[in-house]
């Protein structure tokens, strides 16, 4: 009796109520498809997550506010290998199940147009092992929701120069892209999944960004004198030097500045996620700014200070609107 | 049935027992208790800290570049710690205390990296004679068993640490009677050493415990007399209580309460109890990390002794760690 007396007024009020509860009733309208985050019970449905109600046409889901991240593909994430197996890795995504990275889907040493071999299956470890970090695209998902990944790109592979933190998933919104170089030489990749890196910006990222020039110009100018003749062996070399290095597990030299710059960026990224603010590239420059007040990084771990930069990046968002 | 009793510090003892070969471990039955004690009062007194011990803490995995980029960070001269902070510098903790109805005093302290801890003391009247600890301690480590040679090392750590260094006048009632404090602490996440945490709430909870006031004669001597207390009084406990400080060794730098990252490159860890403005027992090294662990220049347990003494003495800094 008790129950039917709720579901009306639920009913009354479902409109303008945007936040549901794990349990709550969402709808007794068997009208309704459901979606993720709900389940029914005697033609009502009920919530089974704490998260706001979304209505797509006749689906009816809600979208848990926090929770492990969900896959999807195309999704740029940070992992890092848990465990090495037969022609695969294991990769923690930070979701309910570890990802899966096929020995077929990452870029060999020794040029891009190479067939995987027995010896390759034998020296994984060579390549990837457990405790490393990489950035990746998911391929595709399995039919339990778990996902495939591969790093075949120049711009994916494994992970060096800088340091790794955690933030809630939710906080980072997806976007065209997820790689950016922010002021002071430093990058960061804001995974998906709630996985960052922060580094140093690679000389070759830096001279990529100087001058916006083709692939040829660049190999041009790096090597000095182009001649047509030897060209072409010194190239497919070069591919098979310089590939091995990037599965390499050595830092470049970093100065103590970058350092200095890299634990600030850190610590910034930090105060958005305690802030529960949207992590974007622009946030994390003006909150950034905003840190400059304070001469050493680690007054940044203070809770009000770090309330205080969190409100400074809201109301400056604000003010440009 | 059998139980793991006490923890042999000082030399390594072999026994045979029907779980096979235990080394290190006290394996028999309640019975025979008091037997080995008497025998071997080292293994349940001594407070000293056993390597082996701390396996108990949770591994973290790092990559191989960023093992070398965070140890070079910590490593050079002019250092920078991952979270920015300068070596005398603790996480910030939040802390409440006087929260357990049922209990003289509590306390719960949570770490910025989630780490979180709560310490319950109660009191009983107990005949002074009769007893030799006025001091109990009980831990229990989310993840462990609570006989697991890990929760058993820290546990024989605090008791020895609190029942040498709260003084039994402070517990007195009568000339017969005293209070015995049973410092009850449960540790529910722990991501780095938990020493400093247990330490820190259980001083935060001393610091606010109340104790029934007595209403009957302090002196029972000669006439035989059960204490009577005041039925809604109560008097706040004063006592001095000791801290325990975890500091990093990495090469020729010290960093205090190191966090999970710096746990894992650190060469060494030190651990240092400081009471009355001077270090006391138990102070010696701990396993910080499963590998890499490295030997310890004599020359950097005097620096971490300095670094500690500079945060401990300092009144201001005491604060802002407790407040």
């Amino acid at each position: 009796m008790e129950d039917s007396d709720n579901a009306d007024d639920e009913d009354g009020s479902m409109q303008n109520r945007a936040i549901v509860t794990p349990g709550e009733l969402v709808t007794d309208d068997p009208v309704w498809m459901k979606g993720h985050g709900t389940y029914y019970l005697e033609n009502r449905t009920y919530s089974s997550v704490a998260g706001t109600v979304s209505r797509v046409n006749r689906l009816l889901s809600v979208i848990p506010i926090r929770g492990r991240y969900q896959p999807e593909t195309g999704d740029h994430i940070v992992g890092r290998i848990t465990e090495v197996g037969q022609k695969r890795w294991k990769v923690d995504i930070g979701a309910k199940q570890d990802a899966v990275l096929m020995l077929g889907s990452v870029n060999l040493p020794g040029g891009v147009l190479r067939r995987k071999n027995e010896a390759d299956e034998l020296q994984m470890r060579n390549f990837l092992k457990e405790g490393d970090l990489l950035n990746a695209e998911v391929q595709s998902l399995f039919q339990d929701g778990s996902a495939s990944l591969h790093t075949r790109s120049l711009k994916y592979g494994k992970l060096r120069d800088g340091v790794f933190l955690k933030v809630p998933s939710s906080l980072v919104v997806r976007s065209k892209y997820h790689s950016h170089e922010l002021p002071g030489g430093v990058s960061v990749i804001l995974g998906v999944n709630g996985y960052v890196w922060l580094r140093k910006t690679s000389d070759l990222q830096q001279q990529q960004s100087a001058s916006h020039v083709g692939k040829d110009a660049a190999a041009l100018s790096t090597r000095g004198n182009y001649s047509v003749g030897n060209a072409s062996v010194t190239i497919t070399r070069l591919e098979e030097e310089s590939s091995w290095e990037i599965y390499s597990d050595v830092n470049d030299q970093i100065s103590q500045s970058i350092r200095e710059t890299i634990t600030r960026y850190a610590n910034c990224i930090k105060i958005l996620a305690y802030c529960e603010i949207g992590i974007t590239l622009e946030r994390v420059t003006a909150c950034y700014e905003a840190s400059m007040a304070y001469d050493e990084a680690g007054k940044l771990i203070d809770r009000e200070v770090m309330e205080s930069i969190g409100d400074d990046v809201i109301t400056a968002e604000k003010y440009r609107g | 049935m059998a139980k793991v009793l006490g923890y042999e510090y000082g030399k390594k003892e072999v026994m045979r027992t029907k779980y096979g070969v235990v080394s290190g471990l006290w394996v028999c039955a309640e019975s025979q208790y008091k037997k080995i004690r008497e025998k071997f009062p080292s293994s349940f007194d001594q407070s000293g800290h056993n390597e082996e011990v701390l396996k108990g803490t949770r591994r973290m995995l790092l990559s191989a570049t960023e093992r070398s980029y965070l140890y070079e960070s910590l490593h050079s001269k002019h250092i920078i710690r991952p979270d920015g902070r300068n070596i005398k510098q603790f996480r910030p903790i939040q802390s409440h205390t006087g929260f357990l109805e049922l209990s003289n005093g509590s306390s719960k302290i949570t770490l910025s990296d989630g780490s979180e801890c709560i310490v319950s003391i109660k009191a009983k009247v107990v005949d002074k004679a009769q007893e030799q600890d006025l001091v109990s301690v009980d831990l229990e480590i989310a993840g462990h068993r609570e006989d697991s040679p890990y929760t058993l090392s820290l546990t024989s750590t605090l008791q020895s640490l609190y029942a040498k260094h709260i003084p039994r006048e402070s517990l007195n009632l009568t000339s017969k009677f005293a209070y015995k404090l049973y410092i009850d602490i449960l540790v529910i996440a722990t991501y780095s050493h938990p020493l400093t945490m247990m330490s820190l709430a259980t001083y935060l909870a001393l610091q606010s415990t109340f104790l029934p006031k007595l209403t009957s004669s302090v002196d029972d001597k000669e006439i035989e007399e059960q204490p009577t207390f005041h039925d809604y009084e109560f008097v706040k406990l004063q006592v001095t209580v000791p801290v325990i400080f975890t500091v990093a060794v990495i090469g020729e730098n010290c960093i205090i309460d190191p966090s999970a990252e710096e746990m894992e490159v650190s060469d060494n860890g030190l651990i240092v109890s400081w009471f009355d403005g001077k270090p006391i027992s138990p102070m010696g090294t701990v396993r910080l990390s499963e590998t890499n662990i490295k030997s310890l220049n004599p020359a950097l347990i005097v620096k971490s002794v300095d670094l500690v003494s500079s945060i401990a003495n300092s009144p201001w800094n005491v604060q802002i760690i407790l407040s």
